[in-house]
Formats: structure tokens, sequence, C-alpha cells
């Protein structure tokens, strides 16, 4: 499988009243058609990744590192022509439809915009490929919905209609993130089971990035698990998710219905002083004396990268 | 000692003159136990919140009733209703909404502890034996709510319903907007205290793993009506 995203040794720093590490050294790559979930907790950094790789950080953010896509480096691309990546190379799929979405407009015209946009389209062309990306997200009357307003949909048709404008130009990438917050578990299952067919249909790589576990299990080739900024693990989803290495993934798993919800002790590090050493260290039931000295590099074991001392 | 409802009926009114009426609650009856968990599940829109606020008198039903130790809430006394209110408290799933941005955890404490008439001298034991529970030290009494996290939060609201010793809690989603490493802490929280201090819990979610943890007995609301889960 061959490297479409690369990201390598990427750190976003924000510097305001205090100095925010959000990110620090973080490298995986996504092969083409592939399915790779960033999961973590609140404040963990994925997100952050995400918006690095789209291009969608504020300026306040100093990234060093580089993220190459389909070969080149995003991280050096002028605003124009990122611009013309975004949307039309990487499809962005956000987390609240009501906020994607303009109120003012009708769904038909906002989920023809990429086309017009990108592909330079003619009204009408632009309204037909915008029914047809709808019909493929499953609405039987695609151009009675392009008619709508979004606050005549519901929650459940707006992400389909993100979903659709963020797929029209079925671009190579697509970047979810945290498509399935908030949502009830029925609608959870739903929209994670309409994710995974539009990538593997439509022949896309899908970053997703989510805090539910079992979207993770159900939906992802590979699973990279972050923590205070940090990639801790990533491997194949079954044995990341089943047999994992790295003590934070195993409490992580711990904390689930299925761990029988043994929670980890103490509480998530602020990006404004992590711990020295390993940043997990304070909350490891495993730390030794070196631990809480010395910063862990990434290390292999089997098929997994682990940033853990105390691994192999 | 119970809290009971029974044939509540609940509908909201919109429209033109409010001539426009939807069902929410049709004639459904629940029974709290001190000691005992009752789960309650339903998709959104269901009415799980609707009759977590009716239960403890925040919102009045059009038909039917809720009773306090045998009391119907519409016959309390005003010193009735003040135990009442002590004893019934509800936890919500946002717990920054819950608690005033502008004041301090120490003042948002004080608050409550000035209604229950503490004295001032013994109103900082009263917070450390709220806190110490929850697990947070007293360091957290001088920040504002945007200075703690989400499962911080939801402790410290936690901890402000503990220093009522309520009898029964309504726990309305409490953990549904946290990590879940942090929804495990809350859960577990929520069982010692039950087991020390003895309180009966409605817990309210739409997550079935996390209510067959908690609950003793699940119960589902679907088209209004509430019915016993196997």
């Amino acid at each position: 499988m061959s490297a479409l995203l690369e990201v390598d040794g990427l750190s976003v720093t924000f510097r305001g009243a205090q100095i925010v590490q959000a990110v620090n050294d973080v490298s995986f790559a996504l092969g083409e058609r592939e399915i790779l979930a960033l999961v973590g907790e609140s404040g963990c950094g994925k997100s952050v990744i995400a918006h690095a790789v789209a291009g969608l950080l504020p300026p306040s953010a100093e990234i060093s590192g580089s993220i190459h896509f389909q070969g080149r480096d995003l991280l050096s691309l002028p605003e124009e022509e990122m611009v013309g990546v975004r949307g039309d190379r990487i499809g962005i799929i956000l987390q609240n439809p009501s906020l994607a979405l303009n109120p003012l407009h009708t769904v038909g015209r906002q989920v023809a915009e990429p086309l017009r946009v990108h592909r330079g389209e003619g009204k009408e062309r632009a309204l037909e490929g915008a029914a047809r990306a709808l019909l493929r997200l499953g609405f039987a009357d695609p151009e009675g919905t392009a008619a709508l307003y979004p606050s005549m949909c519901s929650g459940g048709m707006n992400q389909r209609v993100v979903t659709a404008a963020s797929t029209v130009l079925d671009p190579p990438l697509l970047i979810a993130d945290e498509p399935t917050k908030g949502l009830d578990r029925e609608r959870v299952a739903e929209i994670a089971r309409e994710l995974e067919g539009i990538a593997r249909e439509g022949g896309a790589a899908l970053l997703l990035i989510t805090h539910d576990l079992r979207v993770a299990r159900s939906v992802a080739d590979r699973v990279a698990v972050c923590y205070a900024g940090e990639i801790v693990e990533v491997g194949p989803a079954s044995s990341v998710l089943s047999a994992p290495h790295h003590p934070y993934t195993r409490g992580l798993l711990g904390s689930t219905p299925e761990g029988g919800f043994v929670p980890i002790p103490g509480s998530s590090p602020s990006s404004i002083s992590p711990p020295h050493g390993c940043r997990f260290h304070p909350r490891c039931p495993c730390r030794t004396d070196r631990c809480t000295r010395e910063h862990p590099a990434s290390v292999r074991i089997g098929d997994h990268e682990v940033r853990c001392l105390l691994c192999p | 000692m119970s809290l009971k409802a029974s044939g509540i009926t609940v509908a909201y009114c919109s429209g033109l003159l409010l001539r426009h009426s939807t069902p929410v609650l049709t004639g459904l009856s629940i029974a709290l136990e001190r000691g005992a968990t009752v789960g309650l599940m339903g998709t959104s829109g269901a009415g799980k919140s609707t009759l977590g606020r009716v239960l403890v008198g925040l919102e009045r039903p059009q038909a039917g009733m809720v009773a306090y130790r045998g009391r119907a809430l519409t016959e309390m006394s005003r010193e009735e209703r003040a135990l009442f209110r002590q004893n019934v408290q509800m936890m919500f799933q946002d717990p920054t909404a819950a608690l005033n941005p502008r004041k301090t955890i120490e003042r948002s404490f004080e608050d409550v502890l000035r209604l229950l008439r503490v004295p001032r001298a013994r109103r900082g034991e009263a917070m450390h034996d709220a806190l110490s529970p929850v697990g947070l030290d007293e360091e957290v009494l001088s920040r504002l709510p945007s200075q703690l996290s989400g499962g911080q939060n939801q402790r410290i609201a936690l901890a402000r319903i503990l220093l009522l010793d309520p009898e029964f809690i309504v726990l309305d989603e409490p953990t549904s907007a946290l990590d879940v490493s942090v929804q495990a802490q809350i859960l577990r929280l929520l069982k010692d205290i039950q087991e020390e201090r003895g309180p009966g819990y409605l817990f309210i979610s739409h997550d079935p793993d996390v209510v067959g943890f908690m609950a003793d007995r699940s119960m589902v609301i679907q088209g209004g009506k509430i019915y016993e889960k196997e």
C-alpha cells in the first residue's frame, strides 16, 4: 500500500498568554484507500493534527515537521494553492452539521458549491452532480432534498448533507472530525457504516478522528492512540484494540463497558506544562524511575509502534 | 422512604395561540427507593429528561402526581416543599451549564450552605466533606469552572449536590459528554457514594451498557409510555 499522506515529526504550538504545546513530534502514514482512526480523549491533540493536515489551523499556530500529501509538502504550499487542495483533493466532514451549513442557502446549492468552485461547472450541471451525491448518501428524492434549507432537515439529514458536500468531488482523502460525537448509539453505528461505505466505495482514504473506540474498532484498518499531544501506539485496529502494548491504551480499553469500566487514575495533563519524562508516567501503573526522567521514542514491537520505555 | 410519580402526562404546546399540542409522556408511573438505581433509557426526544424534571419538581405535569414520603408535591406545606427540594436533586449532562461561570467553586458551594443555614465557621469543614468523596482537593475551591476540565466540573456538580446529602438524585446523562476514562471514574464514584450514603438514583442514559452497569432495574420510554426492560 503506497502512502497517500505522510506526517513526519509534526509539532504544533499555540503562543498566547501561555504556551500550549498541542501536538509533539507526531508521525504516521496513511495509505491509499486505508482507514486510519486517530483516537484519544479531549485535549489530546487529535483534532489539531487533523486541522494541520487540512491547513485549517489559525495563524497563531506554530507548526514544524512535514505533511506530504500525494508527494507535495502541504506545509510549504501558499494558501491559494492549499485552497485548491482542500475541498477538491481533501474532503473534510466537520463535527457539527448545523454550524457547517449556511442556513440561508439550499442544501442543493451547498452540495453543488465544490463542483462550481473547483471544477468550474455551470449551475445546472453542478446541481445534477449534487443530486447524484445526495442519492449516494441515501436520499430517496435527491431533487426534492436539494430544494430544502438546512432548518427543514433533521440533524441526521444535515450530517449526510455535509458528507455529500465533502465527497461530491470524490477526493482521494477524507478527514472526518468526530462525526458521531453526541449522537445516540443507533445513529453512531449508522454514521460509522455510512462513512466506511463512502470511503470504501469511492476508493478514498479516511482519517477518522474519534473518541469512540467502538467506532474505531468497527470501521478502521489501523488505529493511532493519542495522549497528551503524542501518538503513543499505532498499529492494526484489530490488534491495537485487543492486545495493546502501551499502558495508556490498556487503560483506555479497561475504561470501556467491555473492559468493566475500570478507570485510569488521575486526569490528563495540561498541554501548558506536560510532565517531564514519559507524559503518561503520573498515571501509569507500571512506571519506573526512568519513566519520570526520560522521554520515550517510538519503538517497533511486531506490527505496532509504541512510545513506552517499558516496551518491549 | 420513596419518591413516586404516577399517571404523569406531559404535552408541549406550540404554534399560534399554543393550539398545537405534542404529547411527550402519557399516564406514566415510576418509583424510586433509597439505595437502589433505576435506569431509564430511550431515544433522543423520548421524554427521559422530561420525566426527570417532573420527578424533581422542575416541571409540572398536565396530569398525574409526584409524591415524596407519601405526600403529593401539590399538597405540601412550605416547610415540606423546602425539605423536598433539599432531598431530591438533579445532576445534568453539561456541568459547565449547571455552574455559574462567574463564581468560584467556593462561592457556588457557599450559596448552598447559606441556604442550608450552615454557620460560617462550619462551612469549610462541610466543603471538605463534600469534596473528599469525589476525589478533589480543596485547591479547586479558588478556581472558576472554566479553569477546570469537564470531568472535574462534573465532580464539582456532584460535590455540590452532596453538600445537601440528598435522598434521591436524578442523574440526567451525567457521563455522556465525558471521555471514556472519565466516564468510568464518575460511574464508580456514583456507585461508591450510593454504597456509603445510600441515595436512590434515577439514571438516565441512552447507552444500554452504562445503564446495565449502574442500574438494579431498567426501564425504557417509548411512544410516551414506560416499559420494564427484561
